[in-house]
């Protein structure tokens, strides 16, 4: 009767094990990486920005002399020497294996690179993405499961002097230190020690509780023997260095030797040297006690006593001995890189959630490549933080108790690849988690006209030009059962103005008769093509952006206008490859042509003169001196403030507000654009990148105000660009002035 | 310069110490010339590749060749895969695109390739000996 009870249970134990134990060896949340940092002669690069690069990926000073291990770096006047880590990348391009290398710096850009290892100049070299974030089940756990191969054996050693000398002795239990354990604890009273073996701690850690009692450890022990039963040793061990646990990281737990070599050491275990291994072998009795950054004094004594082990089994010398007691802690990393671009992981997330489920997600070790920039990301979240509290400095009445705080959104896309490289959805994510970069639907106010003005220009008639005049004269237009009647931002009404000065001052008047003409449901169709989804209505009222839209979408929309009417696809997601390192997903750049490239290129450079002489030029006294187009929008009542700025290779859409929809009561060239400033201004921004002209663009002198061609009558001149076949062929003096 | 004949009226009748008519029209005419510039067909503005000698189209350059090597290899997603990352280098480089819209046409992905080619057609106008090769794919790809 004992008998098949015993052989019914140990039967149970099987089946619980086999059920489980791929998916808890397996088990690893997805990580999200940055993009990479290529490296190459005359790239725009300081040493002092590349430091930051290297920290941001939890790289660490070297030691001043002595060899340079993956993961360390060593600066020393022009140049920095770096031990890059070996990264498994995308396929085609997974086997980097890591490489010492010299970069040189000269004038803000790399001079030179050289391979340490061959003393050979290099061109080609990419440092590797930074960790955004991980995607933690639950349990908070992070791990990155390796095989033996890629465990130093010197840890692997370590380990089993430390935790269980026997292990490839015994099966699973250990009846000699099993004794010893229990003659201690029979000599204390209680139950102390467990005397457990490698693999007895790892069914404890897989299947049962932590309590100690009897009965618990007598299961502990029989699961342990039918796991010894049913995988050889290799196994147990891969398993168990994957799964003890070694830390803590706020409330995450480091699980894992891998993890634990990257958190302390800033390298894969499979490059742990003798006193990293002793020291890591050692924490595992306690990973809080002899924490190296908490307790580094514990931690030594730890790693000496571990070091004194390994010496006694005569697995070291005593030289070897000596020289691993003297090597210096490890020291924290300056950046946690796990707090970064929260909502711009948030929202990868949700991308990814359509295509695997969340228990996938946070339990395959999927690692997912994004387009995220670092530097662009932490200019980003400087700029919106100091831009907000300079704004609240100057305006106390926008910090009100007991109402909620004004927010901002930012984001920033590479026009020519639709690369989402930086987002920031409010000014704290710990605050607030609401991403208003791609969620708050507000209204864009002007930030719509350019749609207006681009599908005038489109018209094939030619009717409509930079030059031509157009009125911006009050007008009442009877929609159902009410009368719209817009009005000026400053209350007047301007009368003839060429077509160009009517974008560029942002007139709501001549704006909205433009758009009248044109024809409503042009203008909209304009709009979706260049990507503006959600309710757009044919209303009069939607050439002055009154209807709502997110910062994402505007960014998007102008990217076309910066692409010169070729739109890209948004991408943030560009790689998912799962734990065997096969791509499972790859999101192609895709574009395609929205507008035709001659009339883009008109708004381009109307909206330059936004910058120059219209609504932003407080951009150049705010310091910004590059070239870049933009524009202003505030919506009614002042409730929004936008700007959208773009360079060929940059546009950067900025929001800012409050969630519950009150009046900030500034205009966006007051709230958003000095944040905008402030981005542009520390990414560098390529200022002097030009538009690229297409097909059939001509420039001629006009007579400033009538848009024709100037005479001797007439007054001052401008030049202005036009498509080829639009130049106006009537002249100022033929016609009289004033009367175009 | 066309459409710059004057029509500036010269009084019936010469008073004395007047300039002659036909020094009038020659005066005016050339006023309007000097005022109107390129008058009605204007100036055409030459397309410029402005980035052409920056280091990261060079790097973007080696990439191309990279996957050129691929796809001649008869591993198109591969080559795909390393000209989206020339791009990515140098987001100008009108060749990146050519030769990853050739990539994707041979995965049989034409409507991304048609997107690609008209992105690298804008960026290689001014490179006119690469004309040729914009146009025999676009005619492969029928349209675009």
């Amino acid at each position: 009767m004992i008998t098949v009870v015993g052989w019914l249970y140990v039967r149970h134990a099987a089946a619980r094990i086999e059920a489980t134990w791929s998916a808890h060896t397996s088990s690893a949340p997805s990580r999200i990486y940055s993009r990479a940092l290529d490296l190459y002669p005359g790239r725009s690069l300081d040493g002092k920005e590349f430091a930051r690069e290297l920290e941001a990926r939890g790289y660490r000073p070297a030691p001043a002399h002595g060899p340079l291990a993956p993961g360390q770096y060593r600066a020393g006047g022009d140049r920095i020497d770096v031990g890059l880590h070996g990264f498994r990348y995308p396929p085609p391009e997974d086997g980097f294996e890591g490489l010492p290398v010299r970069i040189r710096f000269r004038g803000g850009r790399i001079a030179s690179l050289t391979d340490l290892s061959a003393d050979s100049a290099v061109v080609d070299v990419r440092l590797e993405p930074v960790v955004v974030a991980d995607l933690l089940d639950r349990h908070m756990v992070l791990r990155s499961p390796v095989t033996l191969q890629r465990v130093s054996a010197s840890l692997v050693e370590a380990v089993l002097t430390v935790e269980d000398r026997r292990f490839y002795e015994h099966g699973g239990i250990d009846p000699v230190r099993m004794a010893g354990a229990a003659l201690h604890d029979l000599r204390h009273g209680r139950l102390e020690q467990g005397g457990s073996t490698l693999t007895q701690q790892l069914v404890k850690n897989y299947y049962l509780s932590s309590r100690k009692t009897l009965g618990r450890k007598l299961r502990e022990a029989i699961m342990a023997m039918v796991l010894e039963h049913e995988h050889d040793k290799a196994e147990i061990l891969r398993a168990y260095l994957n799964e003890v646990y070694l830390g803590q990281e706020g409330p995450v737990s480091i699980v894992g030797v891998q993890e634990a070599a990257r958190h302390y050491f800033s390298r894969d275990a499979s490059r742990l040297d003798l006193a990293q291994s002793a020291l890591l072998a050692g924490m595992i009795r306690s990973p809080a006690a002899y924490d190296p950054f908490r307790h580094p004094e514990a931690a030594r004594r730890r790693r000496a006593a571990v070091l004194g082990m390994l010496a006694a089994r005569g697995t070291i010398d005593p030289a070897e001995r000596e020289r691993a007691s003297r090597e210096p802690l490890p020291r924290p990393p300056r950046q946690r890189p796990l707090d970064a671009a929260p909502y711009f992981v948030d929202y990868v997330e949700r991308e990814l959630a359509r295509r695997f489920p969340a228990d996938t997600l946070r339990r395959e070790g999927l690692r997912v490549f994004t387009t995220l920039e670092p530097r662009m990301q932490r200019a980003a979240e400087a700029a919106v933080g100091s831009g907000l509290a300079d704004l609240e400095r100057a305006h106390p009445d926008l910090r009100r108790p007991g109402l909620r705080a004004l927010q901002a959104a930012l984001v920033a896309m590479d026009p020519r690849t639709g690369d989402v490289v930086a987002m920031v959805g409010g000014r704290s994510y710990r605050s607030s988690q609401f991403n208003r970069a791609t969620e708050a639907r507000r209204q864009p106010g002007s930030l719509f006209k350019p749609f207006v003005y681009l599908t005038a220009l489109e018209d094939t008639t030619g009717h409509w030009t930079l030059a031509t005049p157009v009125p911006d004269s009050s007008l009442s237009v009877r929609v159902g059962d009410t009368v719209w009647t817009p009005h000026d931002f400053d209350g007047s009404e301007h009368g003839m103005v060429p077509l160009r000065d009517a974008l560029v001052h942002s007139y709501n008047l001549a704006t909205a008769r433009l758009a009248l003409d044109v024809g409503l449901p042009r203008v909209v169709s304009t709009a979706r093509a260049l990507g503006v989804q959600g309710r757009l209505e044919p209303v009069p009222s939607v050439s002055l952006g009154a209807f709502e839209t997110t910062p994402l979408v505007m960014a998007d929309a102008y990217s076309a206008l910066a692409g010169g009417g070729i739109r890209p696809d948004p991408l943030t997601v560009l790689h998912v490859v799962d734990a065997g390192g096969s791509a499972v997903e790859a999101r192609e750049l895709e574009m395609r042509r929205v507008a035709p490239a001659g009339p883009v290129y008109l708004v381009d450079r109307a909206l330059q003169d936004v910058l120059d002489r219209g609504t932003a030029a407080s951009a150049r006294r705010l310091g910004y001196g590059g070239r870049a187009a933009g524009k202003t929008g505030t919506s009614s009542d002042y409730r929004d403030a936008w700007f959208a700025g773009f360079t060929p290779s940059l546009v950067t859409v900025v929001w800012v507000g409050f969630d519950d929809n009150r009046s900030v009561g500034l205009t966006g060239a007051d709230a958003a654009l000095p944040i905008w400033v402030r981005f542009v201004e520390a990414v560098g921004g390529s200022p002097d990148q030009p538009f690229t002209v297409p097909d059939g663009i001509r420039t001629t002198s006009v007579d400033s105000a009538t848009g024709l061609l100037p005479g001797p009558g007439c007054g001052p001149t401008r030049e202005e660009v036009f498509l080829q076949g639009t130049i106006p062929s009537r002249r100022c003096d033929s016609v009289g002035r004033g009367s175009p | 310069m066309s459409g710059g004949a004057s029509t500036a009226r010269i009084p019936v009748g010469r008073r004395p110490g007047a300039f002659p008519r036909v020094v009038l029209a020659l005066v005016a005419g050339l006023g309007v010339a000097a005022c109107a510039g390129g008058g009605t067909e204007g100036r055409a503005v030459p397309p410029v590749d402005a980035r052409a000698a920056a280091p990261e189209r060079a790097a973007s350059e080696r990439l191309v060749e990279r996957g050129r090597g691929l796809l001649e290899g008869g591993r198109p997603r591969d080559a795909a895969s390393v000209l989206e990352r020339a791009v990515r280098v140098d987001p100008s480089n009108g060749r990146a695109y050519l030769e990853l819209a050739r990539a994707r046409m041979v995965l049989g992905e034409p409507e991304v390739a048609r997107g690609l080619l008209q992105q690298a057609a804008a960026l290689l106008r001014p490179y006119p000996e690469m004309e040729a090769r914009v146009d025999s794919l676009r005619a492969v790809l029928g349209g675009g």
